[in-house]
């Protein structure tokens, strides 16, 4: 029968299992943020800092390509776990704090000013199934320039070098994913809770990104009013050093202890993870 | 011997084996579930209500809903009342966005709080306000609804395909819903209500700012959607008209209160003929005169005065009060009650439907 003549009947067929329903929101929601080709060339960016590293691991590994390129041999930087976090984990970190700020705001804000979470929430998803579904397309864009090339350098210079290094090196494979991970994750959560509280895109962008910087200069203004590394904690740069500090293994990076960021990002994905919990409702409570 | 006459056996030998039980002194709540089972196999068990609410109050600052009970079960029921009698909470509450303060509601059996994901997978949401996922063409956005509620995605597409023709959306459905008008996005949210086939259909103002053909197209598509038999609807609705077109029985609640519930049918069907009388004179005691003799009256307006005889009672009756009281009856027809009677007579009373 043609399509338009069929008349209105129920669905009998087969119904997909319950944990398979966030992956709709995360596959819809990639799939509009994908579209667009700003986004892709962000992303292509996103990974430069990533292949400038195989580069120079390549390049330190490779004595014939340096001769022609007559690079002297001890003008390249070492190798190590303060090489990794450097030129490797702190630009990645800061791209994803970019993406967020992008992305973020554009994955919750729509749905409020468009009345859309009294349709999601009508059907049979929970609120954390929302959320997650949102969560996790963060998550994987974030993991796409961070952790994952990160894991692959790693992997990579352990195979240009000898066996030694990588059983010596070998706690830098959970760094970067523990690092990363926590950051995405607690960024995303906070993004999408100061969308959930900004209908309007362009504004939540800039609301995430004026508190994580007017924290950053309130922490220094105090730390340097009481001199005492505490103010530091409201810097969540600061809070990423530490921990890239206290996950690599290295010194020099942060006076604030490695318990205290981990503490920060604690709480900072607790409370978003409260906010979005009240905001997100089916229904707009009109006060 | 045949499939039949194998099936009769088999269901008179069940019969037997359940009488037989019965008399072996098993206990009541035994008996019950074998009931149960007997009346499951003979397929004459008792069907849950479509709605049921067990003492549900529901307080912001203040109480919105105030213990209602009633037990809910046409094929299309119309919820009606004043601004602020509680219809959009009654229904948010239904969809388990509003948690009651007190008491229970059930949806075709099952707990709406403790149930939750149960029932929404078996209901279809159309809201009042605009409601959409902002980008995207008409038909991914039914899609996407459609793999929300569990279907497949290539089954969701299939899906959305169907009902965007049956809704009459077919040629605008690779079109953003940005682009629509206002009677398209009415469409594509009923569209979206009704992709996965849902088992009850809650429809907020469903007419809301139509044009009359987008209005009358809109109704058929409820009356059809009622009459295939698998979906019941609820309708909150300010038009009576819409409710009266539509829908079965109606539910009107007043100050958060159920002020009457009927099967619209049965009323139509039932000879419930009232007297129309325009007057002109001393209404507050010609009113009294009519209660005092066992009449049920209503006050339309001024002037106009609505009245169900008792059998006792004659036009002549009337004539001869009229007189005593010098009331002028200058008009006076028999008519029956539509929905905007019962509406009005269950505004005017001050009477609550108690369960």
């Amino acid at each position: 029968m043609a399509i338009f003549q069929k008349a209105y009947c129920n669905y009998t067929g087969e119904l997909s299992p319950a944990y398979a329903r966030p992956l709709v929101i995360f596959r819809y929601s990639l799939n509009s943020i994908l579209s667009s080709r700003i986004f892709l060339s962000f992303l292509v960016v996103c990974l430069l800092p990533s292949f400038i590293v195989m580069c120079v691991i390549y390049l330190h590994y490779n004595f014939d390509t340096l001769m022609q390129l007559q690079i002297p041999l001890n003008d390249l930087v070492i190798i190590d776990a303060e090489f990794f976090a450097n030129y490797m984990q702190r630009p990645q970190l800061f791209f994803v704090f970019v993406l967020i700020m992008f992305i973020g705001p554009k994955l919750i804000s729509p749905d409020f000013r468009n009345s859309a979470l009294s349709l999601y929430l009508s059907r049979p998803i929970s609120k954390t199934n929302y959320v997650f579904g949102k969560l996790l397309v963060l998550l994987c864009l974030g993991s796409l320039i961070s952790w994952v090339p990160g894991a692959l350098l790693i992997l990579f210079q352990a195979y240009m070098a000898d066996g030694a290094w990588f059983s010596n090196n070998f706690h830098l494979l959970f760094a970067t994913m523990m690092t990363s991970l926590i950051w995405i994750i607690s960024m995303s959560m906070m993004s999408l809770a100061i969308s959930a509280c900004v209908k309007w895109a362009p504004v939540a962008g800039l609301a995430f990104f004026g508190i994580v910087f007017v924290g950053s200069g309130f922490g220094a203004l105090v730390s340097e009013l009481f001199e005492t590394w505490h103010g530091k904690l409201f810097s969540l740069f600061d809070s990423q050093d530490a921990l890239i500090q206290m996950s690599y293994r290295i010194n020099g990076f942060s006076i604030v202890p490695g318990d205290a960021a981990l503490m920060v990002f604690a709480a900072v994905t607790g409370i978003s993870t409260l906010i979005l919990y009240r905001r997100i409702r089916g229904l707009e409570v009109v006060s | 011997m045949d499939v039949t006459a194998k099936h009769l056996k088999k269901e008179k030998s069940t019969k037997e084996n359940f009488s037989e039980e019965r008399t072996s002194g098993n206990s009541n709540k035994e008996i019950e579930k074998e009931n149960e089972q007997q009346s499951k196999f003979l397929g004459t068990e008792k069907k849950p209500a479509v709605i049921e609410l067990d003492n549900l109050s529901v307080s912001f600052a203040k109480p919105v809903l105030n213990q209602l009970s009633a037990k809910v079960d046409g094929r299309c029921i119309g919820l009606l009342g004043p601004n602020g009698a509680g219809k959009t909470t009654l229904l948010n509450t239904l969809l388990g966005f509003t948690r009651p303060s007190e008491g229970t509601a059930r949806i075709l059996g099952h707990d709406v709080f403790k149930q939750k994901k149960q029932v929404h997978g078996l209901i279809g949401y159309m809201p009042e306000r605009d409601s959409f996922i902002s980008g995207m063409t008409g038909i991914r956005f039914v899609r996407m609804m459609a793999e929300l509620s569990g279907l497949s995605p290539r089954d969701a597409l299939e899906r959305a395909h169907e009902v965007y023709f049956y809704v009459g959306l077919g040629e605008a459905r690779y079109r953003t819903l940005d682009s629509y008008s206002l009677g398209m996005k009415q469409l594509a949210k009923l569209a979206q209500a009704i992709v996965h086939g849902p088992k009850l259909l809650f429809l907020d103002e469903p007419t809301n700012g139509l044009d009359p053909p987008a209005r009358a197209r809109m109704l058929n598509l409820i009356r059809e959607i009622r009459d295939s038999g698998n979906t019941r609807i609820i309708i909150a609705s300010h038009l009576l008209q819409d409710v009266e077109s539509c829908c079965d029985e109606v539910l009107v609640l007043k100050k958060g209160k159920i002020a009457t519930y009927c099967n619209l049918e049965e009323e139509r069907r039932s000879n419930r003929k009232f007297l129309l009388m325009q007057i002109r004179g001393d209404e507050e005691n010609f009113v009294k005169g009519l209660r005092e003799w066992g009449c049920e009256v209503a006050r339309p307006s001024r002037r106009h005065i609505k009245a169900v005889l008792p059998e006792d009672i004659s036009i002549h009756h009337l004539y001869a009060l009229a007189q005593e009281l010098s009331v002028q009856i200058r008009q006076l027809d028999y008519k029956r009650d539509s929905l905007e009677d019962i509406f009005f007579r269950a505004m005017e009373s001050d009477e609550v439907l108690k369960p």
